[in-house]
């Protein structure tokens, strides 16, 4: 019995196969193009983690370790001036000034020491008042 | 009174207006709008469209080419000259009648004059079979050549697209590839676009240098683009810079919906663990890998990946402030102007309004669409074989390298499947990976193709 569909139909013209004989090639170029990237980025990949592993290995991390000098100098811009009252150690207290000093100067600043105003002082109360005053002045 | 009116008007530009000119114009209308009042890319969209309109305008010592030699624009046969040796030429007179006899079939024939002055010598003759840039005649005058004949050496002599590598360098934090490398395979994967377009472009009957340029749109990288077209396909680079650059800053368009399709809502809800910090020598040591890497696996994108990594070297270094606020601000600013004006420039009505044009714009949004695509199925590709820390696939839309658009794109599309989940910084890796992995592929096209 003979087939439904004559074999010679797979077969295409001469000029189709030239054509698709070239983008085939064009396929396989394209192909080629992207195992390049894929193999270019893949062998960063690989560098980039080496690279990590050994940094690792010789610092404990990535990131390096501050120094002992450094250290120490965040531990004493941190922590509460050798001088300050107990009655204002509260952290609250301190960071309630961090950012007054902070508001005020614009910048990095260092507390040295807090002394407490005596109680019968009215030095801060006056000022507030008279801020007040200010901006209610008649011109 | 009336005759020196007459005479007045005859020196007026209104005669020289062609009708492609005022379709010109509507374009750069077009694009000053989306600029302007939709705010896409103006930074670049801008400097392009009034490139244009001055392109299109009857100018004079604008845009007219220095006196001197004049150069055989493609390979060709010099069937006719129009002119003989001492003629007066001005600009735009037919010089002679070319025969291309490269694979470029839509090289124009007619060599027409961009200078003024007194033909001198006539190097080719007639019948002479002469190879691109080759010089076939010699024009002198006195007079220069106008302000952007001198600007647009920048593109010609590949200049600018490198410089605005080192601002990109300088401005971009590979750090959140180097805390998680694996990111870096998404860029490659985004590249999916530019090698199925420039099999499109090929079946449209592009040969293969302009096929390698119209698919390097997808890479959503100008400067890319630019260097590339300016190598394989000189003709094409107005049409595909401004598809690069109109594409890029449609990204938040043109992505999403791609990326919904290929994703489900439970992908979409994926969140990534935060990212390690990375150290300074480590970020210093990538920069002097990926250069010499690259540069050894691809020596013909040399130029783009060591200016790229020179302006990274220098941000991170901590060493070179003055010279790193020079690349991230005035450097790259100055040049996008001189850049944007210059692409503008080639924007000619009758360079411009032909079907390939239509064609470039087309396959542009293929391209980009596939790449987009890549990366978002790498991703979920990748997720089959990680067992903990998966990857949330709109991560991987960001490899295509329009940076950082394309990762605030994968950030706001996390954000509406899941507000609390903050994709930025995750989707920084892939999307500076792409900028490596689309000058490897312009590397690839121009070691291959150039000179074909």
């Amino acid at each position: 019995m003979p087939p439904l569909i004559h074999p010679s139909l797979f077969v295409p013209p001469l000029a189709v196969t030239e054509l698709s004989k070239d983008f085939l090639d064009q396929v396989a170029f394209q192909a080629t193009g992207i195992l390049i990237v894929l193999g270019t980025l893949s062998g960063i990949w690989i560098a980039v983690v080496a690279l990590g592993k050994v940094l690792r290995l010789f610092s404990g991390s990535g990131v390096k370790a501050p120094s002992q000098a450094q250290a120490d100098r965040a531990a004493s811009m941190g922590a509460l001036p050798e001088a300050t009252p107990p009655e204002v150690a509260d952290p609250r207290v301190i960071a309630a000034i961090s950012a007054a000093i902070h508001t005020a100067l614009r910048g990095r600043a260092r507390i040295v020491s807090i002394v407490p105003q005596a109680a019968h002082s009215q030095v801060w109360s006056h000022e507030g008042r008279r801020d007040i005053y200010q901006s209610h002045r008649v011109r | 009174m009336y005759d020196n009116l007459v005479n007045f008007l005859h020196l007026t530009g209104f005669g020289l207006v062609t009708w492609q000119m005022g379709v010109m114009w509507l374009v750069v209308l077009v694009l000053l709008y989306l600029a302007v009042f939709k705010g896409f890319e103006p930074l670049l969209l801008v400097p392009i469209a009034f490139g244009a309109l001055i392109a299109n305008l009857p100018t004079q010592g604008v845009v007219n080419q220095a006196p001197g030699p004049i150069l055989a624009p493609y390979d060709a046969r010099v069937v006719t000259w129009h002119v003989k040796l001492g003629d007066e030429i001005t600009e735009g007179m037919l010089l002679a009648t070319l025969a291309p006899t490269g694979s470029s079939t839509r090289d124009n024939p007619e060599l027409r004059a961009n200078s003024h002055g007194r033909m001198i010598a006539l190097t080719a003759r007639e019948g002479a079979v002469v190879m691109g840039g080759q010089q076939l005649a010699e024009v002198y005058s006195h007079e220069p050549g106008g302000f952007f004949y001198y600007i647009s050496k920048g593109i010609y002599w590949e200049l600018f697209p490198p410089l605005i590598f080192l601002g990109v360098g300088a401005l971009t934090d590979f750090g959140p590839l180097i805390a998680r490398p694996m990111t870096i395979l998404l860029g490659g994967a985004a590249q999916l676009g530019v090698g199925v377009t420039f099999l499109g472009a090929i079946l449209l009957g592009f040969n293969s240098g302009e096929a390698a340029s119209i698919g390097i749109i997808g890479g959503a990288d100008g400067p890319t683009a630019i260097f590339t077209s300016n190598k394989l396909a000189p003709h094409l680079l107005s049409a595909i810079a401004v598809a690069a650059y109109s594409y890029m800053s449609l990204v938040p368009l043109i992505q999403p919906p791609i990326m919904r399709l290929l994703t489900t809502k439970k992908e979409r809800l994926i969140r990534m663990k935060s990212l390690r910090p990375v150290g300074k020598t480590e970020r210093l040591l990538f920069a002097i890998l990926v250069t010499v890497v690259c540069i050894l696996l691809v020596p013909a994108a040399s130029a783009l990946i060591a200016m790229l990594m020179l302006g990274n070297f220098l941000r991170e270094c901590g060493v070179t402030d003055r010279l790193v606020k020079a690349s991230q601000n005035e450097i790259i600013n100055i040049v996008t102007i001189f850049l944007g004006t210059s692409v503008g420039m080639t924007m000619t009505g009758d360079a411009f309004l032909r079907a390939e044009t239509l064609k470039i714009i087309a396959l542009g949004v293929v391209a980009f669409g596939i790449s987009t695509a890549g990366g978002v199925l790498m991703a979920k590709l990748m997720n089959v074989f990680l067992r903990e820390d998966k990857i949330n696939p709109l991560i991987g839309s960001a490899g295509v390298s329009a940076v950082p658009m394309a990762a605030r794109v994968s950030h706001v599309e996390g954000q509406k499947a899941d507000p609390g989940n903050y994709l930025l910084m995750h989707a920084m890796g892939p999307n500076v990976a792409g900028v490596i992995g689309t000058a490897v592929v312009a590397g690839y096209y121009i070691a291959t193709l150039s000179g074909k």
